[in-house]
């Protein structure tokens, strides 16, 4: 199976998975909202979207016990789904960094994988977590005296910003450990793991931070496509816009096949470089 | 100013206006709210005002001299009750009793001489660093009801208040690096040693206010022919303009609408962050707005709204003072609902949001807070018996503004606005009570109109329409026997019978609560097209039957939403094989993958 073969099929199976962790997440909430009696209605749930939005905060008010409860499962759901889906990330690594195979020993090489990748998400999650609380913390504190409240919001929100920055670059950086856990020629401790990373990141940082920012751009793009679109198609919704949608979906999965091969190619790039 | 303290002397003509001879006189002293945390007002810690919130430090208001020519040099203030009656904790009601009656039709001169200590800002008076905002800051003679008495009352924290018309004329000196804003018009200004002294003369109102502050900018505009003058800080500009021009609008309309606005100046302050809990808030020829710095940017219409309302209060509170602590519902209700009405004239269907493929209007967000409180307790009770802020806000602003939206809805919007018209213009400068207001609407609308607003206000008034069944199917074909003429009998069915292509359905509406208003049914057809039916709503039940050449596919009842009182909009409609919800699956499913996608990274 050629490389290009093998990213499709694990591209197709990033899709499956976001298709049903996405339906195993909303339908409670759908479920929730035919429960309020939209389907009743002659224009069914487009009733929601009258004019004023009566319906809409009436479904909220209605609703609301409904909902609160599944606040929680869906959390649950989430982080559930979180950890599986690890095992179609690593299936879009194997992809790029394998020289042969076909699709099972991708989804079992994947499958090998995921106990490592798992421990790796608590601890990204961890310091992702420690970040946000610590740049929250700043940013509720009192502006100095004399400060007027755009200064004082500017410099929370800056705060804010520099922890996003932080989350992108440990974010980028599990992404990076991710990629060396599963090329074959990485290291097989944990301290050389991180130096090897920490090598790559050094001397392939700025090439890195390129590829990432524009990749990063169009994958907010397209985000944005796909959520405001959502809302402007509801009124005329029909199955071609849905595939629409879904294809812009992969569209996204394909960014995230680009960075992977990015970061294994610097990675290679690296690994030449030190064995010269 | 570092003290935030006022130091205040001046003169109270007053005129005995009732019938009987006054043998005391009633002041409010609504700052000894905040003098210690027995008072009424703080010392429910379940029961706090608006803001919810509590003190650090305390406030009050100490009258030092009460004196009148017509008695001597004694000072009257030394005989006043210690306490509001039958509260020995809470000094806000306060009687002076005179060494000899003020007969009727009698005016006297009465020197006072006060301190006012203000407190960190909260429930719309006090301090934030240097920004001062002096609301019910002076002893307030209670209103002089025309039977001789006072209507006197402590200072509840659900409550507002109620007063005599009067005219203002103050001085007010401070630092002269601050700006001073205040009800009524600035007349002259003189500035010695670093002070400035400004005359403010305001006539014929009942209340006076005003704010000083080293950091307001000043925007003014003449609208018509009154002169709006903008305070606000300097990064809150985008949110002034935004009030201007609302106002712009607002102004000229309500002047149509409930008569001219009576001032030459209306003042309007967006206070800084530290003191916003004074915003918000009216008084003649004066209001306060607020909102974040950023909100114009977001889509929101919090800052007009939250104008367009404090503005309306000039009207209803205002130039129809009445009384706020007994009967709420007259001013909020009231200017909450000419609120939906300007709002919508301004922005439409999103009149208090707009954006993301969403409007949201005043009149839904109303409706849907009135639905939490629906028939908990009488929206024309006294504010001091809600059982708590919240349900007072969600009945006496909220459901009394559903309420007159559904008489505009039902009975029509010109004849509602007539009747209000005729309203605000008989008791323009006076004190109406629920029973002129009822009266006013039944002279426009009818007895029904004056009943159904009775049952609503003061019957705890609840509507829920529903239908309760649908039911559809084909006409049966006619079968068995038929006489045509004794003693023949035929088998065979009438001609027009035989072959029935007519579709039968029927569908049971019921409606629960002690609200009775007309209202339309939609009947759904499967070929596309709707019948509608009007009801005159007088029935706990009915049965709506249907015989056509389509199937009967759905039933709405009330499909304009003219009736936004009902409790539950979600049972008004029933289908006989309901739709799928396939967008909303859509868009969750959308959301759904996309925070999958986001998470997974």
């Amino acid at each position: 199976m050629t490389r290009a073969a093998r990213s499709a099929v694990a591209v197709f199976g990033f899709w499956i998975l976001s298709l049903v962790a996405g339906l195993l997440l909303s339908l409670p909430w759908f479920s929730g909202i035919e429960a309020q009696g939209v389907g009743g209605f002659a224009d069914g749930e487009l009733v929601l979207m009258r004019q004023g939005g009566a319906y809409l905060l009436e479904m909220l008010r209605l609703g609301s016990a409904q909902f609160q409860s599944l606040l929680l499962p869906t959390v649950a759901l989430g982080l559930v789904t979180t950890f599986i889906g690890l095992i179609p990330i690593a299936g879009l690594i194997v992809a790029v960094v394998s020289e042969t195979g076909g699709s099972r020993s991708m989804f079992s090489r994947a499958c090998g994988h995921w106990f490592e990748f798992s421990v790796l998400r608590i601890l990204t999650f961890s310091i992702q977590g420690v970040v946000l609380l610590t740049a929250w913390w700043l940013a509720q504190r009192p502006a100095p005296l004399g400060w007027d409240i755009r200064q004082a919001n500017g410099l929370s929100l800056a705060v804010l910003g520099i922890a996003g920055c932080l989350l992108a670059v440990v974010g980028c950086f599990q992404d990076l450990v991710r990629v060396l856990l599963v090329d074959g020629h990485g290291p097989r401790s944990l301290a050389r793991l991180i130096r090897t990373a920490g090598h790559v990141a050094r001397s392939e940082s700025l090439k890195l931070l390129a590829i990432w920012s524009v990749l990063a751009g169009v994958a907010l793009f397209l985000t944005g496509l796909i959520g405001a679109g959502s809302l402007a198609w509801v009124r005329d919704h029909t199955f071609a816009t849905w595939c629409v949608q879904q294809l812009l979906f992969v569209g996204l999965i394909l960014l995230k096949l680009l960075w992977f091969s990015s970061l294994a190619a610097a990675v290679a790039r690296e690994r030449y470089t030190r064995s010269v | 100013m570092q003290q935030h303290t006022l130091r205040s002397k001046g003169v109270i003509h007053f005129t005995n206006q009732s019938t009987r001879p006054l043998n005391e006189l009633w002041f409010h002293l609504y700052l000894n709210a905040f003098k210690n945390n027995r008072s009424l007002f703080l010392r429910n810690p379940f029961a706090l005002g608006r803001s919810g919130q509590t003190l650090q430090e305390y406030g009050y208001i100490k009258v030092d001299r009460l004196q009148s020519a017509k008695y001597g040099s004694e000072n009257l203030w030394l005989k006043s009750s210690p306490h509001s009656p039958g509260d020995p904790d809470d000094a806000t009601d306060i009687s002076v009793p005179l060494p000899a009656p003020i007969l009727p039709g009698e005016s006297v001169d009465l020197n006072i001489e006060f301190t006012s200590h203000l407190p960190p800002v909260l429930e719309r008076t006090g301090y934030a660093g240097s920004f001062h905002f002096a609301g019910q800051w002076y002893p307030k003679l209670a209103k002089l009801e025309p039977n001789g008495h006072f209507a006197h009352f402590a200072f509840h924290p659900h409550s507002e208040f109620y007063a005599d018309f009067g005219d203002y004329d103050v001085r007010i000196s401070a630092p002269s690096s601050f700006t001073i804003g205040s009800s009524g018009n600035r007349m002259e200004e003189k500035t010695q040693k670093g002070i400035r002294t400004t005359r403010f003369v305001l006539r014929q109102a009942h209340d006076f206010a005003f704010t000083a502050w080293d950091g307001f900018q000043v925007l003014s505009e003449k609208i018509g022919p009154v002169t709006v003058r903008l305070l606000f800080p300097s990064w809150h500009q985008a949110n002034a303009l935004r009030s201007l021009a609302a106002l712009r609008f607002a102004l000229p309309y309500a002047n149509e609408l409930y008569g001219p606005y009576p001032y030459e100046t209306l003042t309007v302050v967006h206070p800084p962050e530290a003191g916003a809990d004074t915003g918000g808030m009216e008084y003649p020829g004066m209001i306060t707005t607020g909102g974040l710095w950023f909100e114009p940017y977001l889509g929101s219409h919090a800052i007009e709204a939250v104008t367009v309302h404090e503005l309306l209060h000039q009207w209803f509170y205002g130039l129809l003072a009445s009384n706020e602590s007994e009967t709420p519902f007259l001013d909020e209700g009231l200017t909450s609902y000419a609120e939906t009405g300007v709002m919508e004239a301004l922005f439409g269907a999103g009149s208090a949001f707009s954006g993301v493929g969403l409007d949201v209007s005043v009149a839904a967000l109303h409706r849907t807070n009135a639905a939490f409180y629906a028939g908990d307790e009488n929206i024309g009770q006294p504010a001091r018996q809600f059982t708590g802020f919240q349900a007072l806000g969600g009945l006496v602003y909220s459901r009394a503004a559903t309420i007159l939206l559904t008489l505009e809805r039902t009975w029509g919007k010109a004849k509602l606005a007539a009747a209000l018209r005729s309203y605000t213009a008989r008791f323009r400068f006076g004190h109406p009570t629920p029973a002129d207001f009822i009266a006013s609407i039944e002279q426009g609308l009818g007895a029904n109109a004056g009943q159904f607003l009775r049952t609503a206000l003061f019957e705890r008034g609840f509507i829920d329409l529903k239908v309760e069944s649908i039911a559809s199917r084909r006409k049966p074909i006619a079968q068995g026997f038929w006489t045509e003429g004794a003693p023949q009998v035929s088998s065979q069915p009438p001609a027009t019978d035989r072959e029935s292509k007519q579709w039968l359905g029927r569908a049971v509406v019921v409606r629960r609560g002690n609200l009775k208003l007309p209202f339309d049914v939609a009947l759904h057809l499967k070929n596309g097209k709707t019948e509608r039916r009007h009801l005159d709503g007088s029935a706990d039940s009915l049965v709506i039957d249907y015989q056509g050449a389509s199937e009967l596919s759905s039933v709405e009842i009330d499909p304009d939403l003219k009736i936004p009182l009902d409790q539950d909009l979600f049972n008004n409609a029933r289908a006989v094989a309901p739709k799928p919800a396939r967008r909303a699956l859509d868009l969750l499913l959308t959301f759904a993958q996309l925070l999958g996608l986001g998470v997974l990274p």
